[in-house]
């Protein structure tokens, strides 16, 4: 009797449904936002220090801002055409359709170049100053850590929000259109600048722990990818690792309610769960940058790795042994130099023993995949007349050629690219231009030293191409 | 056979490429990302334009006109389409590496003029089709060359007008 009681009382009251309230609160929660932001300010502009107005004029004064925002509104007007019907007669049905196809591809090419575009704004944060030598006069500011973590992170945030307003014109346009799915999409730009948020403290956390940049958005990238392959795995977890799998779990959900029934409360709560798990995310590699920053200073990412110790004896007086452990020598012992220290010096140092190990393995691995499946194709194709068998095996090893021809082109591309830049930034281009060397001679020891340093590449390439060649005479029609 | 050199070719791109850029940027970091943004940019640019040619294909397939005329087909617009095509490095190399009469799942060479019907005609025909593909891919590939020279030629230009900081400075009449 009592727990019936309620529930009269409250059918009697006519209670608004949730779905006639959920846009005012939606507009009342924007208005607190703003009005909050506004009203903080002060506490803001303590939170981010100077560093913020710094960074945030720095980042802003960058062609290249300018230049991603064109690209960026370029595709967005691609992706338009793309799905634009082409049917003689535009119905209503068909406009409605082409709503619905253009709210999401709009949703996921906006999430996938603002997701791509996240860790080289953020990765560069830290390892950026790491890399002009300009960090230890950073820290040795009266700068707090959390002024410098935060305001470099809120600098690198508006450009990613400008990304994210910049299509609103082109959105305009289709309401001229009949319109356009607004729960869905504003679900997508959420999901998108919130992923954006978590993604950019991610990349900034590793440019704390990285020395150098590249290595900080390799290692964004890789892990971001690795987590969204893994969770992609648990369907209920991947509406909550990416903004287009978000997408797709809400239009699922919205297409399931009535006509009668609104979607914002739906949008509302979906939006709300993701939120939750990023802001966290986003708080928590924030707070852990914060906390490494200056304890990672002057160290890289594979600093986190131990290093290995062996035990040496050393033999006293008296029979007497002593055991000391002492650390492994993890740089390549390097060769005697030659004829051209130049050519010498770009071959051979900075090679580490655990990167020519990691090297030597990989490609071995491939060279021996690369030999095993063109034998076996061959021996296939020319004397057990296996020929559905052999063009299989053929086709993987045009697909290992294609890979390796990839990673050589990228792998001497971005060697060269750094090969003068880098002396640059280390400030050792002066010494080696004051060298009594010729310049073609320096470009010429630099040019073969990329080379050099994908010799493993080439190899297997070489491999490849010649078993691709001799593989490819793979007759299916005889 | 064209395929070993135009992999290089593309390779030497790559690396000159990759030099220029190292002179010019100020940054690695700079040089870097503009190289991957470029090599990736002209793998898209040529998969969206081979996207955009895709209705022309899709009506010169059911045109009766194309099916019953003779010989290797030279429409420009085919033509453009696989020139566009060929400008893909990883296209070019998969292309190339196929075997001449290899069973292909690309409607290109399934579009085959009606009037053969004799097997050997068909064959004849798929070589020629491939054979004009390779010439065009090693066309495309020619013009990668050439850029990689320029790009060679101005970074060694540019390194040499190169001078050390405080030289710059004394020029400059800071010191």
């Amino acid at each position: 009797m009592c727990s019936t009681f309620p529930s009269f009382r409250l059918k009697r009251m006519n209670w608004p449904q949730p779905s006639e309230f959920a846009p005012l609160l939606l507009a009342l929660a924007i208005v607190l936002a703003t009005a909050s932001f506004f009203l903080l300010r002060r506490l803001w502009g303590r939170l981010v220090g100077p560093v913020f107005v710094y960074e945030a004029d720095r980042v802003a004064r960058k062609g290249r801002v300018f230049l991603v925002r064109v690209l960026f509104a370029a595709a967005i007007l691609i992706v338009l055409y793309a799905v634009f019907p082409t049917a003689e007669h535009l119905d209503d049905r068909v406009m409605n359709r082409f709503a619905l196809d253009f709210s999401n591809a709009f949703s996921i090419a906006q999430a996938a170049v603002v997701l791509f575009l996240t860790p080289i704004y953020f990765a560069g944060a830290v390892s950026d100053e790491k890399e002009k030598r300009s960090f230890d006069f950073l820290l040795s500011t009266r700068l707090t850590s959390r002024e410098i973590v935060f305001g470099k992170f809120a600098s690198r945030v508006f450009p990613l929000l400008g990304m994210v307003l910049l299509p609103l014109p082109i959105l305009a346009i289709t309401q001229l259109w009949g319109g356009i799915d607004l729960p869905r999409l504003l679900a997508g730009s959420a999901a998108t600048i919130l992923s954006a948020l978590s993604l950019g403290a991610f990349a900034m956390f590793c440019s704390t722990l990285a020395r150098r940049t590249l290595p900080a958005i390799g290692t964004t990238y890789g892990i971001a990818i690795f987590v969204v392959a893994i969770t992609l795995a648990v369907p209920p977890l991947d509406s909550f690792s990416n903004p287009i799998s978000f997408q797709l779990s809400v239009n699922d959900k919205l297409d399931l309610l009535d006509e009668a029934e609104s979607a914002t409360p739906v949008v509302i709560q979906a939006v709300a769960e993701y939120a939750i798990v990023h802001v966290v995310t986003a708080g928590a590699f924030l707070l852990f940058s914060l906390l490494l920053l200056r304890r990672m200073a002057g160290r890289g990412l594979f600093s986190l790795i131990p290093r290995p110790t062996m035990a040496v004896t050393y033999q006293l007086g008296g029979g007497k042994t002593l055991v000391v452990r002492r650390p492994v020598r993890t740089h390549m012992p390097l060769p005697g130099m030659r004829t051209s220290p130049l050519l010498w010096k770009e071959r051979h140092v900075g090679a580490t023993v655990l990167g020519g190990t990691f090297h030597d393995v990989a490609w071995l691995t491939l060279g021996t995949a690369v030999v095993v499946l063109g034998v076996f194709a061959f021996y296939l194709d020319h004397f057990a007349n296996e020929k559905i068998v052999a063009h299989w095996f053929v086709t993987i090893l045009r697909g290992l050629l294609a890979v390796c021809a990839i990673y050589l082109m990228l792998g001497v591309g971005l060697n060269l690219a750094g090969s003068v830049s880098r002396e640059r930034e280390q400030q050792t281009l002066d010494s080696l231009l004051s060298m009594p060397i010729s310049r073609l001679e320096i470009l010429r020891a630099k040019w073969f030293g990329a080379f050099y340093r994908q010799r493993r590449a080439l190899i297997v390439v070489g491999l490849a191409l010649a078993f691709t060649l001799l593989g490819g005479r793979v007759h299916l029609d005889a | 056979m064209f395929l070993p050199l135009v992999l290089a070719i593309h390779v030497l791109f790559a690396a000159s490429l990759g030099l220029i850029l190292s002179v010019v940027c100020q940054s690695t970091v700079r040089a870097n990302i503009t190289l991957v943004f470029t090599l990736v940019g002209i793998v898209a640019v040529t998969w969206l334009a081979g996207y955009m040619l895709k209705p022309l294909e899709n009506k010169l397939k059911t045109d009766a006109v194309y099916a019953t005329r003779q010989g290797v087909e030279w429409d420009d617009r085919e033509v453009l389409r696989s020139a566009i095509q060929m400008l893909d490095p990883i296209r070019a190399w998969w292309r190339l590496s196929e075997s001449p009469t290899q069973v292909d799942d690309d409607s290109i060479y399934d579009r085959r003029p009606l009037s053969y019907d004799s097997y050997a005609s068909l064959e004849e025909h798929r070589l020629k089709l491939r054979l004009r593909d390779a010439v065009i891919a090693l066309f495309a590939a020619l013009g990668y060359l050439n850029f990689a020279l320029m790009c060679l030629l101005a970074a060694f230009l540019r390194f040499c007008r190169a001078q050390p900081q405080a030289r710059r400075m004394n020029l400059a009449g800071n010191v």
